[in-house]
C-alpha cells in the first residue's frame, strides 16, 4: 500500500468514526444536546443495552430491620399496629458507588466522600493519586437486573477496657455486609432503583438485617450546543491590528 | 474505633484547632456516622424482635429512641457537609467578605462592623452578668427548697412513717399518702384489745403496716391478756379455798368485814369480787374498791393488811386460810399493777395516735408552706432560663458580627490577620462575652497598627479612557500619531460601539460594555498610571468627601461630536465578580465582597446578585451637567467584572437623543485612595493567608 492509499484509508476510518459518533449523538440527545455521563465521560446512547459503569450517588431509605441474614428468604414484615403493612421508616443512608461493568460482571467500591456511614477499607491509586475507598462490591448485570454484594467488613465498636475493679470488658466488633438488587434500571443505566439489604453481625446475639430501597443516579452532563440562527450574532474581535 | 455518641458541633469547632484540620474532623464525622448507623440498625433489630428475644433486663428501645438516633445520624451528615462546603460554624462561606465598613466613618450614618460587634459583645457581657446573678439566685433558692424538702422528708414524714408505717416514697401523691395514715389509725382503732377472740385481734392488727402505733396496740393487748391471766389466778384461789374445805372456818377482820365473823369461803368470795373492773368505751379501766376501802390505799395493800390482821377461828386451818388470803391479796396487787400498766399503755397508744394525727396535720401545713414558699417560685427558674437563652442568642450574634468584623478588617487593610497575632478561628472557640471582647481587643489593636491612615493614605484621582485604556487603542498600539491616530481610534471605537449597542426597553439604543480592571502588569492600571504603579497598594475607590475630604467618587463623561442640546445622559455602572487588593508586601489578594444583608441571611431578592455594587447616575456630555456617585466607596479599584450601560434616549423632555455613533470616547473618572510602598516583588510566604482551613489556606 502506497502512502497515498494509506492516507485515504486512514481518512476514511476517521470520517467513519466521526459519522458513527454523530449518529449515536443524534439518537441519544435532543436537538442541541449531547449527553455525557459518568466520571469517565462515557458517551451514552439510547436504545442500547444499559451500562452500569461510572460514579453513582444516591441514598437508601431504610424501612425494616429483621432478624436474619440478608441472603435468607426473610419473612414478610409483620403488620404494623394499625394494621397497615406499609414499610416503616427508620432513617436513610447516603450511598455512593463507583462501578465498572465488563461482560456482565460488575465490580466497584464505595466512594467515601458521599457515603459517610461506611468506613475506610482500602486505598487505590488513580492517576497517581491515592484515594481512600470503602468496601468493595462485585456482582453481575444481565442488562435488566443488577446484583451486587459487598465484601464483609469489620468495625471496632469499642476497644477492650479494664474497669477499676479489675474486670475486663472485651472489645466489641461488628461485621457488616450488604447487597443491592435492582428492580428498575432507567435512562440507559443512569438511574438504578432496587432493594438494599445489609446484615449486621455481632451487635446482638442474632444477626439483624436492614432492608431498604435504594435509588442511585449517575450524573449526566448535558452540553448545550447553540444552533446557529439569524437572530444570533457571532461576536468577532472588533479590534484588529 | 467508632464514636457512637458524639457532639458533632464540637467536632466542627475542633476542625479549626491547631494540628487538627478538616481532614481529621471528617474522619471523626465518619467514625461517628458509622457508629450511629450501627447502633440505629442494631437497636432497631432488638426492638423488632419477639418478646422472648428482647432485652431481659432494662427497658426495650422504643420508636422515639430510634427516631432520635436517626436524627443524630442526619445531624452528623449535615455537619460533615457543612465542613466540606467550606462553611464555618456561623454558616458563612469563609471566602466571603461583608461589603460594609469596618469602622464607623466620621460623620457617617453607617455603623462600622467593629462598632456593632463591640456593642454586641458589651451587651452580651451585661447579659452574662445578669445571667450569673439569675443563676446565683436560682441556686440559692433551689438550695433552700432542697433543704425544706429534705427537712420535710427527714423530719415530719420520717416520723409519720415510724408512727403509722406509711412511706411517702411509695405514693404518687400526698393525698394517697395521708389516706394511708388515716387508714392505719382507723384499722387499729377497730382492733379491740379486750376482745376474747385473740385470733380476730391478731388478724385485725396485721392489716395495719408495721409501725409504732401497731406495736403499741399489740402491747396494749398483751397487758390485757396479762390482766386476764391474773384474774384467772384469782378465781383459781377461790377454787382452792373451796377444795381445802375451809368453808366452815370462821374468819374475822375489821378492815372490810367490820369485825363480824364470816365463813372463810364467803370471805374469799367477797375478797375476790371486792373490786369490779370496767373497760370503758375508750378501753380505759376503772376499779370500784368499795366503801370499805380507805382513801389512799390500794386494794392489794388493804387485803394484805387484812390477811395479816385476820382472826382465824380454826387453828389447824389458820396457815392455809391466811396463805390463801395472802395469795389473793398478792393477786389483787398484781391485778392492780396490770390495770395501771394497761392504762399506761393505753395512754401511750393514744399518744402515738394523736401525735400521728397532729403530724399529718402539720405535714399538710408544711407542704402548703413549701408550695407557696418563695424558694418554690417557678419565676426564678423561668428568669434564669430566659436569661440563659437571651445570653446564648446574644453571644452567638456578637461572635458572628465579630467574625464579620475580622473578615472586613482583613480586607480593608489588605492584611494577613494570622501574621498579626489575630486568628479568626479564635472567634469559633469563644464561649463567653469576655472571649469575644478579648478577640475584638486583639483585632482592633492589630488593625490600629497596620496603616496610619492620615499619613499613609493618599488621594489619587485618574481618568480611564475607554478607547485608550479599556480597548487599548493607543497611538502606540495603532502605530499612528497625530490626526491619523485620532481618526483611526475614532473609527475603531465607533465600530466597537456599534457592536455593543442594542435596543433598550424604551426602544432607544443602549450601549453596554464590560471590562475588567486588574492590578497586574499590563492590566488597565498599568496603562493609566504609567509611573510608580508598583508602589500603589490598598488601592480603593472613594466616595464623595470620603475617606479624604477632596474625594469626588466616580463620574463619567461622554465625548461626542453631536452638536445638539444633550445636557446629560443616564448611565448605569456595576462592579461585580472577584475584587483584588495589593498589600504592602506586593501580594495581590482576592476578595469576594457580598452585600451584608445577603451575607447574614436577611431578606435579599433573588434577582439582585449580592456580589455586585450597582448604581445609576447622570453622566456629563462633553464635560457638562454630570453627577458623581459614591456607590463604590471603599471597594477595590480592581475587579474582575465591570459593566457600563449608556442609555441614549433623552432623559428629559426638550433634550435630544444621544447619537451613539457620534461618540468618540467615554471617560470614567475615578477618585481613589491608595497607600505607597517600596516597589518590589513579595516573597511567596508573605502572601499566604491561613486560618486553619486547609483547603483555603493558600491564596495569593
Amino acid at each position: 500500500m502506497n502512502s497515498k492509499r494509506f492516507f485515504q484509508v486512514i481518512l476514511g476510518l476517521f470520517v467513519g468514526v466521526i459519522l458513527t459518533g454523530f449518529a449515536i449523538f443524534q439518537s441519544t440527545a435532543s436537538p442541541g444536546q449531547m449527553v455525557v455521563s459518568g466520571s469517565a465521560q462515557t458517551l451514552v446512547s439510547a436504545n442500547e443495552t444499559p451500562v452500569v459503569s461510572g460514579d453513582f450517588n444516591g441514598n437508601v431509605e431504610l424501612n425494616w430491620v429483621l432478624t436474619g441474614v440478608y441472603s435468607d428468604a426473610l419473612p414478610t414484615p409483620t403488620p404494623q399496629p394499625g394494621g397497615s403493612t406499609a414499610p416503616g421508616y427508620i432513617g436513610d443512608l447516603d450511598l455512593a458507588l463507583r462501578l465498572e461493568e465488563l461482560d456482565g460482571n460488575v465490580s466497584g467500591y464505595i466512594l467515601l466522600e458521599r457515603a459517610l456511614a461506611f468506613p475506610h477499607e482500602h486505598t487505590v491509586t488513580i492517576e497517581a493519586e491515592e484515594l481512600a475507598i470503602g468496601p468493595r462490591v462485585s456482582g453481575t448485570f444481565d442488562g435488566v437486573t443488577l446484583r451486587l454484594e459487598s465484601d464483609r467488613f469489620e468495625i471496632l465498636l469499642s476497644p477492650e477496657q479494664r474497669l477499676a475493679d479489675g474486670q475486663l470488658i472485651p472489645e466489641r466488633r461488628v461485621t457488616r455486609q450488604f447487597s443491592l438488587t435492582s428492580t428498575d434500571v432507567q435512562n440507559d443505566g443512569a438511574l438504578l432503583v432496587g432493594e438494599y439489604r445489609e446484615t449486621l453481625w455481632g451487635f446482638d446475639i442474632k444477626p439483624s438485617t436492614v432492608i431498604g430501597e435504594f435509588a442511585l443516579t449517575r450524573p449526566v452532563v448535558v452540553i448545550s450546543i447553540p444552533t446557529p440562527s439569524v437572530d444570533q450574532k457571532l461576536f468577532l474581535p472588533a479590534i484588529l491590528k | 474505633m467508632v464514636r457512637s455518641v458524639l457532639s458533632t458541633t464540637s467536632l466542627l469547632r475542633k476542625s479549626y484547632l491547631d494540628a487538627y484540620g478538616p481532614d481529621a474532623a471528617q474522619a471523626d464525622f465518619r467514625d461517628a456516622s458509622v457508629g450511629q448507623y450501627i447502633n440505629l440498625i442494631g437497636i432497631a433489630g432488638v426492638s423488632n424482635r419477639g418478646a422472648d428475644e428482647r432485652c431481659v433486663r432494662g427497658t426495650n428501645p422504643d420508636s422515639d429512641m430510634l427516631a432520635e438516633m436517626a436524627l443524630r445520624m442526619v445531624d452528623t451528615r449535615q455537619q460533615s457537609r457543612t465542613l466540606s462546603q467550606g462553611r464555618n460554624i456561623f454558616g458563612f462561606d469563609v471566602q466571603f467578605t461583608p461589603a460594609r465598613p469596618y469602622r464607623t466613618s466620621f460623620g457617617s450614618n453607617d455603623t462600622g462592623i467593629l462598632s456593632e460587634a463591640r456593642r454586641a459583645a458589651e451587651y452580651a457581657k451585661e447579659l452574662q452578668r445578669d445571667e450569673e446573678a439569675g443563676t446565683r439566685i436560682f441556686v440559692q433558692k433551689a438550695t433552700e427548697l432542697m433543704k425544706a424538702i429534705q427537712a420535710l422528708k427527714s423530719g415530719r414524714d420520717e416520723r409519720i412513717q415510724a408512727q403509722a408505717g406509711c412511706d411517702r416514697n411509695e405514693f404518687n401523691d400526698d393525698d394517697s399518702y395521708f389516706a394511708c395514715v388515716q387508714q392505719t389509725i382507723d384499722t387499729l382503732e377497730a382492733c379491740d384489745p379486750t376482745t376474747s377472740d385473740s385470733a380476730a385481734f391478731d388478724a385485725c392488727v396485721l392489716q395495719a403496716p408495721v409501725s409504732d402505733m401497731r406495736q403499741s396496740r399489740q402491747e396494749l393487748r398483751a397487758v390485757y391478756l396479762q390482766y386476764e391471766q391474773t384474774k384467772t389466778q384469782s378465781e383459781n384461789i377461790l377454787e382452792r379455798a373451796n377444795i381445802e374445805e375451809i368453808r366452815n372456818t370462821k374468819v374475822k377482820t375489821n378492815i372490810y368485814q367490820a369485825g363480824q365473823e364470816n365463813g372463810a369461803f364467803e370471805a374469799m368470795i367477797a375478797l375476790a369480787h371486792c373490786c369490779p373492773v370496767t373497760f370503758g368505751t375508750e378501753n380505759s379501766v376503772t376499779v370500784d374498791f368499795g366503801a370499805a376501802v380507805e382513801a389512799g390505799l390500794r386494794p392489794g395493800q388493804i387485803m394484805r393488811q387484812a390477811a395479816h390482821d385476820m382472826e382465824i377461828a380454826d387453828a389447824e386451818k389458820e396457815a392455809v386460810v391466811r396463805n390463801l388470803f395472802l395469795d389473793q391479796a398478792e393477786l389483787q396487787v398484781e391485778l392492780d399493777i396490770t390495770l395501771q400498766e394497761y392504762n399506761a399503755k393505753l395512754t401511750e397508744y393514744q399518744g402515738i395516735r394523736d401525735q400521728t394525727k397532729h403530724d399529718v396535720l402539720e405535714a399538710r401545713r408544711d407542704r402548703a408552706y413549701l408550695q407557696h414558699s418563695p424558694a418554690n417560685d417557678p419565676s426564678y427558674r423561668l428568669v434564669r432560663d430566659s436569661k440563659r437563652l437571651t445570653l446564648a442568642s446574644q453571644l452567638e450574634y456578637a461572635a458572628r458580627v465579630s467574625y464579620l468584623a475580622a473578615r472586613r478588617a482583613e480586607y480593608e487593610y489588605a492584611a494577613r490577620l494570622n501574621a498579626n497575632n489575630v486568628r479568626i478561628s479564635d472567634i469559633y472557640r469563644a464561649r463567653t462575652a469576655d472571649d469575644i471582647l478579648r478577640f475584638l481587643e486583639r483585632l482592633e489593636a492589630a488593625t490600629n497598627n497596620m496603616v496610619v491612615g492620615d499619613a499613609e493614605i493618599n488621594q489619587e484621582d485618574f481618568r480611564l479612557s475607554v478607547a485608550q485604556h479599556v480597548l487599548g487603542l493607543t497611538d502606540e498600539f495603532l502605530g499612528l500619531t497625530g490626526d491619523a491616530a485620532e481618526a483611526e481610534r475614532q473609527r475603531r471605537f465607533r465600530a466597537w460601539v456599534a457592536q455593543n449597542t442594542s435596543p433598550g426597553t424604551d426602544g432607544k439604543p443602549v450601549l453596554t460594555f464590560n471590562f475588567s480592571t486588574s492590578l497586574v502588569d499590563n492590566g488597565v492600571f498599568s496603562n493609566v498610571i504609567q509611573q510608580g504603579f508598583d508602589r500603589f497598594w490598598l488601592f480603593k475607590l472613594a466616595g464623595i468627601g470620603q475617606p479624604k475630604a477632596a474625594n469626588t467618587g466616580m463620574s463619567m463623561n461622554l465625548i461626542t461630536n453631536q452638536p445638539d442640546n444633550l445636557s446629560y445622559r443616564r448611565v448605569a455602572v456595576t462592579q461585580a465578580g472577584v475584587t483584588h487588593l495589593r498589600n504592602r508586601a506586593g501580594c495581590i489578594f482576592d476578595y469576594r465582597l457580598i452585600h451584608p444583608a445577603a451575607l447574614v441571611g436577611q431578606e435579599w431578592p433573588n434577582n439582585q446578585p449580592p456580589e455586585q455594587a450597582t448604581t445609576d447616575f447622570k453622566s456629563s456630555i462633553n464635560g457638562t451637567a454630570g453627577e458623581q456617585t459614591a456607590a463604590f466607596l471603599s471597594r477595590p479599584v480592581s475587579a474582575s467584572s465591570w459593566e457600563v450601560q449608556v442609555f441614549a434616549g433623552a432623559p428629559e423632555i426638550g433634550l435630544a437623543d444621544l447619537d451613539l455613533s457620534q461618540l468618540t470616547d467615554i471617560e470614567l473618572n475615578f477618585s481613589t485612595t491608595r497607600a505607597s510602598r517600596t516597589p518590589g516583588a513579595p516573597q511567596p510566604e508573605d502572601c499566604v493567608r491561613t486560618d486553619f482551613l486547609g483547603a483555603l489556606a493558600d491564596e495569593q
